[in-house]
């Protein structure tokens, strides 16, 4: 057998084609690496700026804080860091960052469209996600060529380039006729063919997977990161192996060479393009985003409704916060009132809130739902969602930060009511926010049905291939 | 007998089960593309108008109140949908929908809707536009691919040059036939667009329409061109198809992103904090960096003093918080226009950068021409930008202006107004630019198709023989 495939690979390594399609995925795949690495390179630039401000604007509110305590320094009551309302509404305020995701420099994914910090005070949330990175939206609109999309879109087309006439090539050259001549089983001639192939196709991709986490520096030491690595390769192996067998289907159809070249791209055009395309109609029609126009407009209506009762949600505010210092000194504080109205506008609004996360959480599940129609869709999905770049670690990352947001407001509210002053210990005491990957269960979870049934289609079409290829390749 | 070539292709193609298998998958995709963005579109443009309804209508019923607290309240400007954004959503989903406009700062767009959909819609959504951009080109390389190569190869060139049939004729009568076989699924995919666009905006509509399917025509021309040619040159259909799809898949899937990414580095933009922290620096310090925020004001204080002859700011003829609030809004006014300008230009530097790529790939031109027509280029939704933050300056002027005029010295946050004043100022509406304007901006595009047609013309030109066998 290893000398059928060491002929085999004589034979291949002379043609043109494989050399191309490596020269095509080698050129692809660092482009790519590289486009991976400036992405995740400039995020984590942005980051560290960002805790370098807030780390340079927590140190010096500490550092003021006992000079206005002993009043060696003053500063105007409405930006005095000591007051909870103050430092709660800006000048404590802490960054929720969302880190790129473990494996974001091999596929970019959604996480140019996402924000990846919000400032967390006492504010609403709806002033939050506001913090687009600034990018030209023609290129947004053009996309990345990530390692992700050389696997999904390009892989393919070498897969089948390399595998569209193992028989019919033979048999429109007639030298079919003298390797069935040969005293060797001609299974075991194609087993050699398809082998050979196999063990390309693979290979590329190992080393397209290696070649680029070493080049975009992910920190391989990392258990969790190498163990990430294994799974979006296992991914790749699969997606690689659902071309492959495909391919040996229409091999085994006796086709001609330039037939089954067609009949191969007809494939990758239904895979790829058409059904996506219908999913992605399906999606957008049945479950559209919900409007965060009309989001906004109702958080409006909201807010002006609960100024014209000013009184009303005051009271009611201190009704549901027990434990002010003074309730009448609290009725008057305009900080306490302003606090109250936005406390009414959010009472009002949660509905709101629900039904548009109940309906982006739909929106997510259909999704799922409609991937399953297609096998580039499922990995799509699978590789941003290993990588940490799709949708789904970004709600998990948003539900992080809803509660830390609430323990935030929570905080404040409750030494405003008490007419604490904050002091430096308090400061470096306030909740820090600390975002946590989601675990492999969930993860796991969610990948595993797509995968399986990716899984059960490659074993299906690959078992059906193969015997019918055996077959199609006894004669000449 | 260019007749009857042509007919021999139509016929020839109309009974290929592979044609009719992918035309009419094209077909369907048009048809699906363009039916669900028409649906998202209506959905979209409703829920956008009720909402900048109710938007104005909040700010028309604002009780009496200080008109620096009015202006603080502000509005939102929500982007209209144009009317053909369903067949070209170009940069609208990437761009941002919606822009708060308040006192002292203008600020970014927000909600792109990019954010909300799903990674699956990102890689599967195709838009009429994106079918007609490259699936369209797909269908044409299927069509003509053997036009050349595949007679070659059966050996009925041979019989066909000895009839004595000139090369030229041959190319256009085969260049007719494939039209005439690919105008059976545009002209109704045309007629239907027709249909939508009369349902959703009417006659001007119909005029971008128009524009929108000439360039179409002049890109699928090309494409038509370059296959025919690689067909004729090609040494079999095999190398032909293969040659083919490796310059489709350099046209629609690679080069759009390296030559997005090479603009990028050529002409970098800030990022989100860099471009705040220049914005800051520039409003603290004013414009040229020379004259800090404190000095200023007393400078403008003292200069005011000295025009009217008095002592104090209580003796002026007018209140004069509101005099310097406005002073300080134009400052502000012109920091936000250098640098949005500045961005914003750079973008404009970047887009052009991107059509170098033209010379490779005819879709960056078409792309950004078909954008500009649909009126989702990114030049148009500046041009909204701009008018929003016209109207931002407006109401900001009043309202300071009204308390420069109306309000006593003592009284300059106290002083109240009422709908009167609110409604002084018209409701915000959104002048689209016209089809010319915007296909101005394009004038780059416009030449580089252009370019590709004579360059198209000048291949068909040359093909004046062609290896029989």
């Amino acid at each position: 057998m290893r000398e059928l495939m060491a002929f085999e690979w004589r034979v291949l390594r002379r043609e043109r084609t494989l050399w191309l399609v490596l020269a095509i995925f080698i050129g692809l795949g660092a482009y790519a690496s590289a486009s991976g690495a400036r992405f995740t390179g400039e995020r984590r630039a942005a980051i560290a700026e960002l805790i370098t401000e807030q780390c340079a604007r927590l140190d010096s509110i500490a550092a003021l804080m006992p000079q206005l305590d002993a009043g060696t320094d003053s500063v105007p009551s409405f930006l005095d860091p000591r007051m909870p309302a103050i430092a709660g509404r800006g000048a404590a305020a802490q960054y929720a960052i969302l880190p790129p995701g473990p494996l974001t420099a091999l596929s970019i994914g959604q996480a140019d469209v996402q924000p990846f910090w919000a400032q967390v005070t006492t504010r609403t949330k709806q002033t939050f996600f506001v913090n687009d990175e600034i990018e030209n939206p023609a290129r947004l609109l053009a996309g990345r060529l990530d390692v992700a999309f050389v696997i999904l879109v390009v892989f393919p087309l070498l897969v089948l380039a390399l595998t569209f006439d193992v028989v019919a090539g033979e048999r429109e050259r007639g030298t079919l006729a003298l390797v069935l001549a040969q005293p060797v089983e001609p299974r075991r001639v194609l087993g050699a063919k398809v082998g050979l192939r196999a063990i390309l196709v693979a290979g590329m991709a190992i080393a397209l997977i290696i070649g680029a986490a070493v080049a975009t520096g992910l920190p391989l030491s990392d258990a969790q990161t190498v163990l990430r690595l294994i799974a979006w390769s296992g991914v790749v192996l699969l997606y690689g192996a659902f071309w492959f067998s495909v391919a040996l289907l229409v091999n085994a159809r006796r086709l001609s060479a330039a037939a089954s070249a067609v009949a191969l791209l007809g494939a990758w055009l239904l895979v790829i393009v058409v059904l996506p395309a219908l999913a992605a109609a399906a999606i957008s029609v049945t479950h559209p985003a919900p409007s965060r126009i009309a989001l906004t407009t109702q958080l409006r209506e909201a807010t002006d409704a609960a100024a014209e009762r000013r009184q009303d949600a005051v009271a009611t505010f201190l009704l549901d916060h027990p434990g002010a210092a003074s309730d009448s000194s609290a009725r008057s504080d305009p900080f306490v009132q302003a606090v109250a109205l936005q406390d009414a506008a959010e009472r009002t609004m949660a509905p709101h809130y629900v039904a548009f996360d109940a309906a982006l959480d739909a929106q997510r599940r259909a999704a799922e739902r409609f991937r399953l129609l297609s096998p580039a869709l499922v990995v799509q999905g699978a590789l941003l969602d290993l990588s940490g770049s799709g949708e789904h670690r970004f709600r998990h990352y948003e539900r992080q930060f809803d509660r830390y947001h609430e323990t935030w407001r929570e905080t404040f509210t409750a030494r405003m009511l008490r007419q604490e002053r904050l002091n430096a210990a308090t400061l470096a005491a306030l909740p820090a926010w600390m975002f946590v990957e989601e675990g492999w269960s969930t993860l796991g979870a969610r990948l595993a049905p797509g995968l399986l049934i990716l899984l059960a289609l490659v074993l299906a079409i690959g078992v059906s291939g193969w015997r019918a290829l055996d077959r199609a390749g006894r004669t000449a | 007998m260019l007749r009857t070539i042509a007919s021999k292709e139509y016929r020839e193609l109309l009974r290929d089960g592979r044609f009719r298998w992918a035309g009419g998958i094209v077909a369907g995709l048009l048809l699906v593309a363009g039916l669900a963005g028409f649906i998202a579109w209506r959905e979209q443009a409703a829920q956008r108008d009720a909402a900048q309804a109710t938007m104005q209508a909040t700010w028309f019923n604002q009780p009496p109140k200080n008109p620096h607290s009015a202006a603080h309240y502000g509005l939102w400007a929500f982007k209209p949908q144009m009317p053909l954004a369903f067949v070209d959503r170009g940069v609208d989903p990437y761009a941002g929908t919606a822009s708060w406009l308040e006192a002292h700062r203008m600020n970014e767009f927000r909600f792109r809707p990019a954010m909300d959909a799903t990674a699956a819609q990102r890689f599967g959504e195709w838009t009429a536009a994106g079918v007609l951009q490259q699936l369209i080109p797909l269908l044409i390389i299927l069509l003509g691919f053997s036009a050349f190569a595949g007679e070659r190869e059966r050996g009925t060139l041979r019989q066909l040059a000895s009839l004595g049939v000139p090369t030229a004729t041959l190319l256009r009568g085969k260049a007719l036939g494939v039209t005439a076989a690919l105008a059976v699924l545009c002209v109704p995919a045309a007629v239907i667009g027709a249909a939508l666009v009369t349902m959703s905006s009417g006659a001007s509509g119909l005029l971008r329409l128009g524009a929108l399917s000439t360039v179409y025509l002049a890109y699928f021309g090309v494409i038509l061109t370059v296959v025919l040619v690689v067909s004729a040159q090609a040494r079999s259909a095999r190398a032909a198809l293969v040659t083919l799809l490796a310059l489709w898949a350099a046209n629609g899937l690679l080069v759009p992103r390296v030559a997005a990414d090479v603009a990028q580095a050529a002409f970098p933009t800030p990022t989100a904090r860099e471009f705040q922290a220049q914005v800051q620096r520039a409003l603290a310090t004013g414009i040229d960096g020379h004259s800090p925020r404190g000095a200023r004001a007393d400078a403008l204080r003292d200069s005011v003093l000295r025009t009217n002859g008095v002592s104090s700011v209580d003796s002026l003829p007018f209140n004069y918080d509101g005099f310097a609030m406005q002073r300080g809004e134009e400052h502000a006014n012109e920091v936000y226009a250098h640098y949005f300008a500045q961005l914003w230009d750079r973008f404009g530097q970047q887009d052009r950068a991107q059509l170098v790529g033209t010379v490779v790939a005819p879709v960056i031109a078409v792309r950004f021409l078909s954008m500009g027509i649909a009126g989702t280029d990114f030049g148009q939704h500046r041009a909204f930008a701009e008018q929003a933050e016209a109207y931002r300056q407006e109401f900001n002027r009043v309202m300071n202006h009204e308390i420069r005029d109306q309000a006593r010295a003592d009284e300059s946050f106290s002083y109240q107004a009422d709908s009167t004043l609110w409604r002084s100022i018209p409701a915000f509406t959104y002048e689209a630019p016209s089809l010319g304007h915007a296909l101005a901006t394009h004038t780059v595009s416009l030449m580089a198709l252009g370019a590709w047609l004579v360059l198209a013309a000048l291949l068909v030109r040359r093909e004046r023989r062609i290896e029989v066998a």
